[in-house]
């Protein structure tokens, strides 16, 4: 057994680069990637990325951070490393956000042109590209890696696509302005943002429907909560969203929806990443040009850190 | 309205074209202009929603008599309004150009008044002018160089659509069929009552404005305002921050 751990750790060291411990942080008007050391809090460099960067995450081997360029209609890639932004691949129009699938295709969503695009991003080819509702942006991969989520901004749909088909196969209505997605580890169910319903969702996978809501997080947190990044606790006992107006992020029990608690951050607190040992959880508060960083046991702002204009994403590699 | 079979609309998610339930909805005023525009671009934008849904939507223009099958009437009539509304009966009437104060506290049931009172439009400048006495401005419900808030999305719609820059009118119309659309989508069983019934009690719907918009006991849609200068300029968005009451800190007549 012991002999098993330590082959699966040679493996895995050998699959995925050591973590840069890097907080990688999209402004969408700086259009620029502030990178940031999460250990120190020290900003270590700013990368000028391209036009209208939003979407942020990894490859799978964690080697390269994609950027989703809206005015340059792009996807970047930065070595994670060097910090050096290697290519940009052409990725449709006005791509917004996008989720990696664990054979490294990035599922993308195309804002301006209603449509959700599958790219490979070792041979720049657009696999495929389906039709969505209007100003679709979040998306997210099931952990089986059998279903891609598109959200639709003005149409109130989490669209359900087929990866072995590549078509819709199903269509929820859901509260105005869903935003992101999240999936349980399991995959049974995922939760949806609304920002301007005010509302989180949980969607059982199996049947397609929303099995619970919370619309009452206006009353309980303040009147101008707007939902908008959502991210499962590791070990799956949270679910935490950030508030957007409400200038706060709230934990909420990931089945009921009930809030456990909420810590004030900076203005219109957008992205989210939790560290890997879940003590710390950032937003990025874009009209503040900061990110705020959560101590999740006390559920206070315990630092925050200074980033271009208008951060959006945020993807940390620890 | 025309019913698929459950299989055919199991289809249809993944097809498309089985259309489970489709609705009328009867216009009322020129035929030409920018309310009418901003609705053809909302009924289209219903039915780009409604493909997924199997519900579809489809704009009538209608005279004097309101067509039997319309589920909802789209009024660009100043004046008229009332007269509309009686010969409405259940059915929710959207109001989209009179701005008239006494058209919002009379309260007519079955009344929907889209485009901001003539109140609303006052409180918003009498704000903007407190905090910036010497700076003149005039409100409007909407701005074609507005980008906060997915409006730069909507206004690149209407500009592509139409090739005129879209404007508080448009904006009304769209406004209008888009919350007919989302709101028949939840419901599309539902005949003019229920429909008014849900329209009331939307507490959520999205005008592509940032804040949550509903409708008020007066019928008056509660909405955000933008501040314009005399250039036609996009100066700002009414309610300044902070102001109290909110989206409710702007022309909230009372009925009488």
């Amino acid at each position: 057994m012991f002999r098993s751990i330590l082959l699966t750790g040679l493996i895995a060291s050998l699959a995925t680069a050591a973590p840069t411990h890097r907080l990688f942080v999209s402004n969408e008007v700086g259009d620029s990637v502030t990178v940031i050391d999460s250990r120190s809090g020290e900003v270590q460099a700013t990368v000028t990325v391209g036009g209208r960067p939003r979407g942020i995450g990894f490859s799978p081997d964690r080697k390269y951070v994609y950027v989703a360029l809206g005015d340059d209609n792009a996807i970047a890639v930065i070595d994670a490393q060097t910090l050096k932004v290697e290519r940009k691949i052409p990725a449709g129009s006005d791509p917004e956000a996008f989720a990696v699938h664990q054979d490294g295709t990035i599922y993308l969503s195309n804002e301006d042109e209603g449509l959700a695009s599958a790219l490979d991003p070792s041979t720049g080819e657009i696999l495929a590209e389906i039709k969505v509702g209007l100003e679709p942006e979040g998306v997210g991969v099931s952990p089986d890696g059998k279903q891609v989520l598109v959200t639709s901004e003005s149409s109130n749909m989490v669209h359900v696509i087929s990866v072995s088909e590549k078509k819709l196969v199903a269509n929820i209505l859901v509260g105005a302005r869903p935003r992101e997605v999240a999936f349980s580890p399991d995959g049974t169910v995922f939760w949806v943002t609304s920002e301007v319903a005010g509302h989180v969702s949980k969607v059982d996978r199996a049947s397609n429907k929303v099995v619970a809501v919370n619309n009452r997080l206006r009353r309980e947190i303040n009147p101008r909560v707007k939902p908008k990044g959502v991210l499962l606790s590791h070990d799956g006992s949270r679910l935490y969203i950030s508030l957007g107006r409400g200038n706060a992020v709230a934990a909420l029990d990931p089945d009921t929806l009930a809030v456990q608690a909420t810590a004030e951050v900076g203005v219109r607190a957008w992205g989210l990443a939790l560290s890997r040992d879940g003590k710390r959880l950032y937003t990025a508060n874009g009209p503040d040009a900061t990110v705020s960083v959560v101590d999740t046991e006390s559920m206070k702002e315990v630092a925050t850190i200074p980033t271009g204009e208008m951060p959006w994403g945020l993807a940390l590699d620890d | 309205m025309r019913m698929c079979f459950a299989t055919a609309v199991v289809v249809a998610l993944a097809a498309g074209p089985c259309v489970a339930a489709e609705f009328t909805l009867a216009y009322v005023g020129p035929s030409g202009g920018a309310t009418v525009n901003g609705l053809r671009l909302g009924v289209d934008e219903s039915n780009v929603q409604g493909e997924f849904l199997g519900v579809k939507l489809t704009l009538v223009p209608a005279g004097g008599e309101v067509p039997e099958g319309a589920i909802a009437v789209l009024a660009d009539a100043p004046g008229k309004v009332r007269e509309i509304a009686g010969r409405a009966g259940s059915r929710p009437v959207f109001n989209l150009t009179d701005t008239n104060d006494a058209l919002r506290s009379a309260c007519l049931p079955n009344v929907l008044h889209v485009i901001p009172s003539d109140a609303m439009l006052a409180d918003a400048v009498g704000q903007w002018s407190g905090a910036n006495p010497d700076r003149p401005a005039t409100a409007a419900a909407w701005h074609h160089k507005a980008v906060k808030f997915a409006a730069r999305d909507l206004n690149r719609r209407f500009l592509d659509r139409f090739g005129t820059p879209m404007d508080g009118q448009a904006w009304a119309g769209w406004f209008a069929a888009r919350a007919v659309g989302d709101t028949l989508m939840r419901e599309p069983g539902a005949g003019p009552r229920e429909l008014l019934a849900a329209l009331k009690g939307a507490d959520g719907l999205d005008g592509q404005k940032g804040d949550p918009h509903s409708f008020r006991a007066s019928g008056q849609l509660r909405q955000g305002l933008v501040f314009v200068s005399p250039d036609g300029d996009l100066l700002g968005e009414a309610p300044v921050r902070g102001a109290p009451g909110g989206l409710d800190s702007l022309g909230n007549s009372p009925c009488e």
